[in-house]
């Protein structure tokens, strides 16, 4: 099991998170122009690195804040962990 | 609503007394549900100018902004859920509408107070090997170095989650534990089971000595 | 075969004292160039050259193995064999592999010790019942045997059984000629007969790069040297997508972390193979005795061929939720394999855009049973630089055309 720490909560096991795959895709802001082949890359294509990963994990049975690990994907080990956007509190 | 008189538990599947379900003893590990507590979610930023200002004039209380710690009133006591929401819960013998109270005293802010008292059930267990029962199906370390008096943690027991609360009852070690109603059930069956080494033979579900 | 296995050459050698045996296959060193260099030496990889020698008369190829031959997910599958798709597409395909999986042994002059002992689906819900029977429909449309069984025919099947579970076991389906197979001959069966045919299986020796030139494939470099070829066929499963990126080519592929575990030898009390979606559960017993459970695939993506403890404990609660009596039997060995997954639940068998360059992958948790049948469609990709019927819908651009095959829980894929 690995063990992940959510940028709030701390280190938690891994049963109390979700993961939510590659991070960094961005949703294309004008779709209805794209051809099937960029959006057939938006959709499904991905990196699936043998290395370090960027991606994204949800603390599900904890704080339900999404955020982004950068982790070894032959060593599952974490190499670092950021908050999800610029919260309202830390932009004030 | 608080006027129902036949209002039930979700524990009414293990006995049905006034007051609500309790197993166990206090010189080992006592289970006691907590029955109809008042449970307040509020959502809202921190940040906002005014909005922590409002929430303390309405409740007493300030809202904790450290991530799982809890802060506590004469009769409320705020705990932290994620950085924009916290789980009001009235400590009082009566109901306290807190969340009228808080859409009143915050009628401009950008917020969400959601009564949320019939979602969920309160279960306390206390004694010297609460923490040992509640061990077997959690994955946090328990232990008060790692755990103290004033945190609190959303977490898993087994299969469902739950809002741990680490109580100080005159010394006494104790956790409050928060579960949604529909796994209430399930949640003090399987705390049953974890208790049963502790407690002597033939201390059957519903009895107590307390 | 200069090595044929009969019961003549068992008396001969064993009067000899099994001391005259010859090698089951060669150790070549690479030529500089073939006409297909095939990467990788698993099931998959190793039935595509021996189909393309034997059926499409090509010779000159070479098979290049990172590791050890047969040493990925071919050694590390629960050897699950059965065709009872639901889509037309997939049944097609893989009840092309169950026929060939039935002549398999004979024609490779290697017992896979295939075993057609019944695989059953359990249905666990209401909902589910309708979508088993939906499948057993589907599946005789398409010429693939199947049927309904009631909870007391599950009983007759499988007397261990609890049937009277959290969620109760309402019936399932039979497909009586699926089975198991030894997985590990499958691969030392195609190779020894690809082998005789005049392949070059090349072990230790990792592709570093693919090498194009004006859109079109030049070679591999390898740890031992550069290596002209044609044509490339890549099947290197959980690591599809690093050989893809050599090439600069996208797939629509995440590898994840699948794992499974045996127990010591019990006597025999499960005789054949039992699924569960719902409980999320696969339980068979190998012919030595031992209780082979296949768990689900970890929820990150992973090269590390391990996983992790809850993926097992959940599937080991579900196996003693439906047999209580197992309940003691300790486990023996869990390890972890690699698979490839698409969005559909299905594989990718198909053309490139770079010339000469072929992938066959995104075989996802379930690609043991497909073993021949991928081989004997990638082998006729390769051969025609055209798919065969079978394999034209599994094309990498249904992920661009939006004709994708929907198998993620309509095929009894547990995962």
């Amino acid at each position: 099991m690995l063990v992940i720490r959510c940028p709030w909560c701390g280190e938690r096991a891994e049963t109390e998170f979700n993961y939510g795959g590659e991070a960094d895709i961005v949703r294309p802001t004008d779709a209805e122009h794209l051809s099937d082949r960029e959006w057939g890359d938006y959709v499904f294509m991905r990196k699936n690195t043998l290395g370090l990963h960027r991606e994204q994990w949800v603390h599900s049975h904890g704080c339900r804040r999404w955020f982004v690990a950068e982790r070894d994907t032959r060593t599952y080990q974490f190499k670092s962990y950021e908050k999800l956007g610029a919260h309202a509190m830390e932009k004030s | 609503m608080w006027t129902e008189l036949d209002q039930e538990t979700p524990l009414v599947g293990l006995g049905h007394p006034p007051g609500g379900f309790t197993h166990g003893q206090l010189g080992s590990v006592l289970l006691a549900e907590l029955p109809f507590v008042e449970l307040t979610n509020l959502r809202g930023e921190p940040g906002s100018p005014g909005f922590l200002a409002a929430v303390l004039d309405s409740i007493g209380s300030e809202l904790p902004t450290t991530p799982n710690t809890v802060a506590t009133s004469a009769d409320c006591c705020a705990m932290w859920l994620a950085p924009n929401e916290w789980l009001l819960r009235s400590t009082g013998a009566q109901p306290t509408d807190l969340a009228r109270r808080l859409d009143a005293a915050l009628g401009r802010q950008f917020f969400a107070a959601t009564d949320q008292s019939s979602g969920y059930s309160v279960i306390r267990l206390s004694g010297p090997h609460a923490r040992a029962v509640l061990a077997k199906g959690s994955p946090l370390d328990l232990h008060p170095r790692a755990f103290g008096v004033g945190q609190c943690a959303q977490t898993l027991h087994f299969k469902t989650s739950v809002l741990l609360r680490r109580l100080d009852l005159a010394g006494q070690e104790a956790w409050e534990v928060i579960v949604r109603r529909s796994f209430a059930d399930y949640a003090v069956r399987i705390m049953l089971d974890a208790m049963e080494e502790y407690l002597g033979p033939g201390v059957a579900p519903g009895s107590s000595s307390h | 075969m200069s090595n044929r296995y009969s019961i003549f050459s068992l008396i001969k050698n064993g009067l000899s004292h099994n001391e005259k045996w010859g090698q089951a296959w060669r150790s070549p060193e690479p030529r500089r160039e073939y006409d297909v260099v095939i990467v990788g030496a698993g099931g998959h990889g190793l039935a595509t050259a021996y189909y393309l020698a034997k059926v499409h008369g090509v010779r000159n190829i070479a098979v290049l193995e990172k590791g050890w031959l047969g040493g990925g997910n071919v050694a590390r599958n629960t050897t699950i064999v059965r065709s009872n798709y639901l889509w037309d597409e997939s049944a097609r395909l893989y009840e092309k592999s169950m026929q060939l999986w039935e002549g398999l042994s004979q024609d490779l002059n290697y017992n896979v010790m295939f075993s057609q002992r019944g695989v059953l689906n359990l249905a666990h819900t209401l909902q589910e019942v309708r979508d088993t029977q939906r499948r057993i429909n589907a599946n005789r449309y398409n010429g693939v045997d199947g049927e309904w069984v009631t909870p007391e025919q599950v009983r007759d099947i499988v007397p261990i059984i609890n049937l009277n579970t959290r969620y109760p076991v309402l019936g399932g389906s039979l497909q009586r000629r699926g089975g198991v197979a030894r997985h590990d001959a499958v691969a030392w069966g195609f190779a020894r007969a690809a082998d005789a045919l005049g392949v070059d299986l090349i072990q230790n020796c990792p592709v570093t790069n693919i090498r194009t030139k004006g859109g079109a494939v030049e070679g591999v470099d390898t740890g031992k040297g550069f290596i002209k070829a044609k044509k490339v066929a890549v099947v290197v499963a959980g690591h599809s997508s690093v050989l893809a990126e050599m090439a600069g080519i996208r797939l629509p592929i995440e590898s994840h972390p699948l794992q499974a575990l045996v127990s010591e030898p019990v006597k025999p009390v499960i005789h054949t193979v039992i699924m569960s979606n719902a409980v999320h559960a696969y339980i068979s017993q190998s012919d030595k005795g031992d209780l082979v459970i296949g768990a689900g695939v970890d929820q990150y993506t992973g090269y590390g061929q391990r996983g992790s403890f809850q993926s097992i404990e959940h599937t080991v609660q579900a196996i003693v939720e439906m047999f209580p009596t197992l309940s003691r039997v300790r486990m023996n060995r869990q390890w972890g394999g690699i698979v490839d997954v698409t969005p559909d639940a299905c594989p990718i068998v198909s053309k490139t855009d770079i010339k000469g360059l072929y992938f066959n992958c995104g075989w996802g948790t379930g690609g043991f049973k497909a073993t021949p049948g991928s081989g004997w469609v990638f082998a006729h990709t390769i051969a025609h630089n055209e798919p065969h019927p079978l394999n034209a819908a599994f094309s990498i651009d249904r992920f661009y055309n939006g004709h994708l095959i929907d198998e993620h829980g309509a095929a009894a894929v547990a995962h």
